[in-house]
C-alpha cells in the first residue's frame, strides 16, 4: 500500500490529518497545472481548494481504479468547468507575475539574461493562456504536468485517439503563436 | 498518409505514444521528408519550452482550510458550493444600493438621504503583537483549539474548530485591547443618544462583568460560541455603555444566547428562523428584516482611534457602536478575514504590502478593530463623507460592501473584496468567479451557523452527525462511482465528537458566567433603570411604535478598521520586556481599571459629552 492509499484509508477511518497530508503532497502540483488551465492565480487557488474539499467530502467514492492524483485532477477540472472558469483569463499570469515579481529566474544569470528569461516566460504563458480552453487543458496536462495519454484521457474523459489528435492540434496552434519566440531559440 | 502538419503521429512520436507500427511509419517519413524533420524539431522545441516554464507554487498550506470547509460542508449537508442563484439575490436591498453608490468614486459626493435611526455595537479587535506565536498561513484556518500550532503531521480539527481558533486569537486581541488605547468599550455610553438608549437586561448584566485577566488563549482550548444568533432587530438592543466584554469569563456569546425581552428565545430567534423565512420565500425578507450588513472598511491611525477622533465622527452622525452577539461577530470577522485575503490576491503594486497586513493579521504590524453599529443609509453616508473630509482620521478611502447577515443569501454575487470604486451590483461589479466563489464560501460559513445554534438549543450532536451523513449521501458521487458512506460517518462522528466536547466546555463556562452575572446584577440594575428612563428601549422592550419602526429601518453596519500605526503595541511590548512582570501586571491593572469603573457607571446621556451634530 503506497502512501496515498494509506492516507486515504486513514482519512476514511476518521483521521482527517491523513487527508491533510494528501493536500500538502499534491497542492502545488495541482496548482501549477490548474493555474495554466484557468489562467488566473486566484481562480486556480480556489479551484485547487475546492477540488480538495470535494475530494474529501466524496472520498468514500474513490475506488482506487485510478491513481488518487488522477481522480483529484478530474475533480479539479470539473470544478473549473462548473464554476465557469473556462473563460479567457481576466488577470493574466503575466500581469500577476509582473506585479509580484515572483517569476523565478536563474539566480546565476546576469540581469540581461534574467530579463530575457522573464520575457520569454511571459510570452509563452501569454500564448498558452490565449489558446482555447480545450487546447490549454490538454497541453498543460501533457507538457506542464507530464501526464501520459492514458491519464489525460481519464482526466478529461476523452478517448485516447481524441487526446492524440487534440494534443497535436494544440501544439500546432501554440507553435504558430510562438513562432517568433521559437525561431529566436 | 496525411500531409505533414496535420499528422498527429508527430506529437505521439514526440511523446513516445506510438505503437510499433506507427513508430516504424514515422521513422520512414522522417528519413525521407525534410518538412517532417522540421516539424518534429519545432514541436520538440515547443515542448521543451513549455516544460522549462518555472513551476508555480502556492504560498500557503491549504490543508487546514480544506478540512475546515469540507467539514462545514458535510455538517451542513452541502456537497458542493452552491451556485450563485439569481433568485436568491435580493434585488432591492437598501444597503446594496447604498454600497453600490458609495463604492463608486464619482459618487463619493454625498446626496442627502432622509432616514431615521438607532444602533448597534462595537468591538475592539486589536491585532497581533510581538510575542504571539504566528497564526497559520490564513487567519481562518481550522486548527484544533488544543493544537493551535499543530505541525503538518498533527491532526487538525475540522468544522467548528475553525471559529474556535479564530475566536481564541480574537479574544486574546480583545483582551489586549483593554487599556491599550486607554479606553474601553465601557466608555461608549457617550455615544448613545439619550433618547435612543437601548436597554437589554441580560446584556447589561454581561457588561457589568469586569474583564478577566488576560489568558493565553492560544494555548488553551477555546470552544466556538454556539449561541443562536438573534435577528438583527433583536440583536440591536445592547447598551453601548455596557460593553465590558470579550473575556473568557464574560463571553459576549452569552448575550446572544439569552433572549431579550419581547423576543423569541432559542433557535426561533436565530439562524433557524432566518432559514425558515428563506424557505417561505424570500421576497419579503429584504424588506422586513435587516438581513444585510454593510461593511465599511478603512485604514485608521492608532492616534485617531485612541484620541476618539474616529468615534467623534460616528457620534456626530448619531451612530452608536454597540455590542453584537459573539457568534455573529465571529461570523462577520471570519468573513472579513476571508475578504481581506481575496484583496491580497487581487491587488498589486504599492498597495500590496498593506493588503498583506490585512490578509495576515498575525504579522507584526497592524490590528483590526471592528465597530458594530446600526444605522440608516443617511447616517452611513454622513459618516463616510466626514471621514473623507478628514484625512487625519482615515488613511484610506473607506470601502463599502454588503453581505447577508442571516440566511446567507443577501450577498451572493456581491463583491466583498471590491476595492474603492468597484461596483457592487451584478451589473457593474465585475466580480471574478474567484470572488464569487469566495463570497459563496463566506456565505456558506455563515449558513453553517444554524448547526451551532441547533447544537446550543439542545440538539443531540449525534443527530447533527446523522443529518450530515444523510445529506452527504444524497449529494451524489464524483465520477459516478457511488460507494457506501461509512467513512463519512467516521469523519462526521469525529467532528461531532469534538463539537460535543466543545459544547460541554461551553456549558461549563456559561454556568460560571451566570454566577458571575448574578453578582453583578445589583449594580447593573441601576444602569438599566437609568437607560430605561432615557426612553430608548428597543422594540419589544417598551419603545413606541415610531421608534420601533425607526429601529427596523436601521440595519447593521460593521466598521472594519485597520490600524496602521502599530507603535503603541510595540511600545507596550517594550515596557513589558524591560520592566518584567511587575510592570506588566501594572499595565494589566491599568487596562482593567477603567473598564471596571466604566462598567459600573450608569450610562451617560450622549448629549453630556458629545452632542450629536445636526445631520
Amino acid at each position: 500500500m503506497n502512501d496515498d492509499s494509506q492516507w486515504i484509508a486513514e482519512a476514511l477511518a476518521g483521521k482527517s490529518a491523513a487527508f491533510g497530508q494528501l493536500v500538502r503532497k499534491y497542492q502545488d502540483r495541482l496548482y501549477n497545472t490548474v493555474v495554466h488551465v484557468v489562467g488566473c492565480e486566484e481562480d486556480a487557488r480556489d479551484v485547487v481548494q475546492e477540488a480538495f474539499v470535494q475530494a474529501f467530502v466524496k472520498l468514500e467514492t474513490f475506488q482506487h481504479a485510478s491513481a488518487f492524483y488522477t481522480w483529484l485532477y478530474r475533480i479539479a477540472f470539473n470544478v473549473a468547468v462548473s464554476h465557469g472558469r473556462k473563460k479567457r483569463p481576466k488577470i493574466s499570469l503575466e500581469q500577476t507575475r509582473e506585479a509580484t515579481g515572483q517569476e523565478p529566474v536563474d539566480g546565476q544569470a546576469d540581469p540581461s539574461q534574467q530579463a530575457e528569461q522573464t520575457e520569454r516566460c511571459r510570452q509563452v504563458r501569454e500564448a498558452l493562456a490565449a489558446l482555447p480552453e480545450e487546447y490549454r487543458s490538454i497541453l498543460t496536462l501533457r507538457e506542464i504536468d507530464g501526464c501520459c495519454y492514458e491519464t489525460i484521457a481519464e482526466i478529461l474523459d476523452l478517448p485516447i485517439g481524441t487526446v492524440r489528435s487534440r494534443l497535436h492540434r494544440a501544439r500546432l496552434e501554440l507553435r504558430d503563436q510562438l513562432k517568433e519566440v521559437l525561431i529566436d531559440d | 498518409m496525411r500531409n505533414v502538419p496535420e499528422n498527429e503521429l508527430f506529437s505521439a512520436y514526440l511523446d513516445g505514444e506510438l505503437t510499433a507500427a506507427e513508430q516504424a511509419e514515422m521513422e520512414r517519413l522522417l528519413a525521407t521528408s525534410p518538412a517532417a524533420r522540421q516539424l518534429l524539431e519545432e514541436l520538440r522545441t515547443l515542448s521543451s519550452t513549455l516544460q522549462s516554464l518555472p513551476a508555480l507554487k502556492l504560498d500557503e498550506d491549504l490543508s487546514q482550510q480544506v478540512l475546515r470547509v469540507a467539514e462545514q460542508r458535510m455538517l451542513s449537508g452541502q456537497t458542493e458550493p452552491g451556485p450563485v442563484l439569481p433568485d436568491l439575490m435580493p434585488s432591492t436591498g437598501r444597503w446594496q444600493s447604498l454600497a453600490r453608490r458609495l463604492s463608486r468614486p464619482r459618487v463619493w459626493i454625498w446626496p442627502a438621504l432622509a432616514a431615521s435611526a438607532a444602533l448597534l455595537l462595537a468591538v475592539l479587535f486589536p491585532g497581533p503583537r510581538a510575542g504571539i506565536p504566528p497564526l497559520p498561513a490564513k487567519p481562518d484556518l481550522a486548527l484544533a483549539p488544543a493544537l493551535p500550532h499543530s505541525g503538518p503531521t498533527e491532526e487538525p480539527s475540522i468544522g467548528p474548530a475553525a471559529p474556535a481558533a479564530v475566536k481564541s486569537v480574537s479574544e486574546k486581541r480583545e483582551m489586549d485591547a483593554f487599556g491599550r488605547d486607554g479606553r474601553s468599550l465601557a466608555e461608549k455610553p457617550a455615544f448613545m443618544p439619550q433618547r435612543r438608549a437601548m436597554v437589554r437586561k441580560d446584556a447589561l448584566a454581561d457588561s457589568s462583568q469586569p474583564p478577566a485577566a488576560p489568558v493565553d488563549t492560544l494555548s488553551a482550548p477555546a470552544p466556538p460560541a454556539a449561541a443562536p444568533m438573534p435577528m438583527a432587530g433583536q440583536a440591536a438592543a445592547v447598551a453601548a455603555g455596557g460593553v465590558a466584554k470579550s473575556t473568557e469569563a464574560n463571553r459576549p456569546s452569552e448575550v446572544g444566547a439569552r433572549p431579550m425581552k419581547g423576543a423569541k428565545a432559542g433557535p426561533e430567534s436565530g439562524w433557524r428562523f432566518a432559514k425558515e423565512r428563506l424557505k417561505e420565500g424570500r421576497g419579503d425578507v429584504a424588506e422586513k428584516s435587516a438581513d444585510e450588513v454593510l461593511f465599511v472598511r478603512c485604514d485608521v491611525t492608532a492616534e485617531s482611534l485612541a484620541n476618539g477622533a474616529f468615534r467623534q465622527v460616528l457620534t456626530r452622525r448619531q451612530i452608536q457602536p454597540v455590542e453584537a452577539p459573539a457568534d455573529e461577530r465571529e461570523a462577520f470577522e471570519r468573513v472579513a478575514g476571508d475578504v481581506s485575503i481575496v484583496e491580497k490576491k487581487s491587488k498589486a503594486g504599492p498597495e500590496a504590502s498593506q493588503t498583506e497586513l490585512l490578509a495576515k493579521p498575525s504579522g507584526s504590524l497592524g490590528r483590526i478593530v471592528y465597530l458594530y453599529a446600526r444605522a440608516t443609509p443617511a447616517q452611513v453616508e454622513g459618516v463616510l463623507a466626514d471621514l473623507n473630509a478628514q484625512p487625519s482620521v482615515v488613511a484610506s478611502q473607506p470601502r463599502v460592501s454588503v453581505m447577508a447577515r442571516s440566511a446567507g443569501y443577501g450577498a451572493l454575487g456581491l463583491s466583498l473584496s471590491g476595492k474603492a470604486g468597484a461596483g457592487m451590483d451584478k451589473a457593474d461589479r465585475n466580480t471574478s468567479p474567484c470572488e464569487e466563489m469566495q463570497n459563496v464560501q463566506n456565505l456558506r460559513n455563515l449558513q453553517n451557523q444554524p448547526s451551532l445554534a441547533e447544537s446550543a438549543a439542545g440538539e443531540v450532536p449525534g443527530n447533527l452527525m446523522q443529518n450530515a451523513q444523510s445529506r452527504s449521501r444524497a449529494g451524489g458521487a464524483i465520477g459516478g462511482n457511488e460507494a457506501p458512506d461509512q467513512s463519512q460517518v467516521s469523519r462526521s462522528r469525529a467532528a461531532s465528537g469534538m463539537r460535543q466536547q466543545r459544547e460541554g466546555e461551553r456549558e461549563t463556562r456559561r454556568r460560571g458566567d451566570a454566577e458571575t452575572r448574578r453578582e453583578g446584577d445589583a449594580e447593573t440594575k441601576d444602569r438599566q433603570l437609568g437607560q430605561k428612563a432615557a426612553g430608548g428601549e428597543m422594540a419589544g422592550v417598551g419603545g413606541g411604535m415610531a421608534e420601533r419602526e425607526e429601529a427596523q429601518a436601521k440595519q447593521q453596519v460593521v466598521f472594519v478598521l485597520r490600524v496602521l500605526d502599530a507603535e503603541p503595541i510595540a511600545a507596550e511590548e517594550n515596557v513589558r520586556a524591560k520592566s518584567g512582570q511587575a510592570k506588566a501586571a501594572a499595565v494589566d491593572a491599568a487596562r482593567v481599571a477603567p473598564v471596571e469603573a466604566k462598567a459600573s457607571e450608569p450610562a451617560k446621556p450622549a448629549a453630556a459629552s458629545a452632542p450629536p451634530a445636526k445631520q
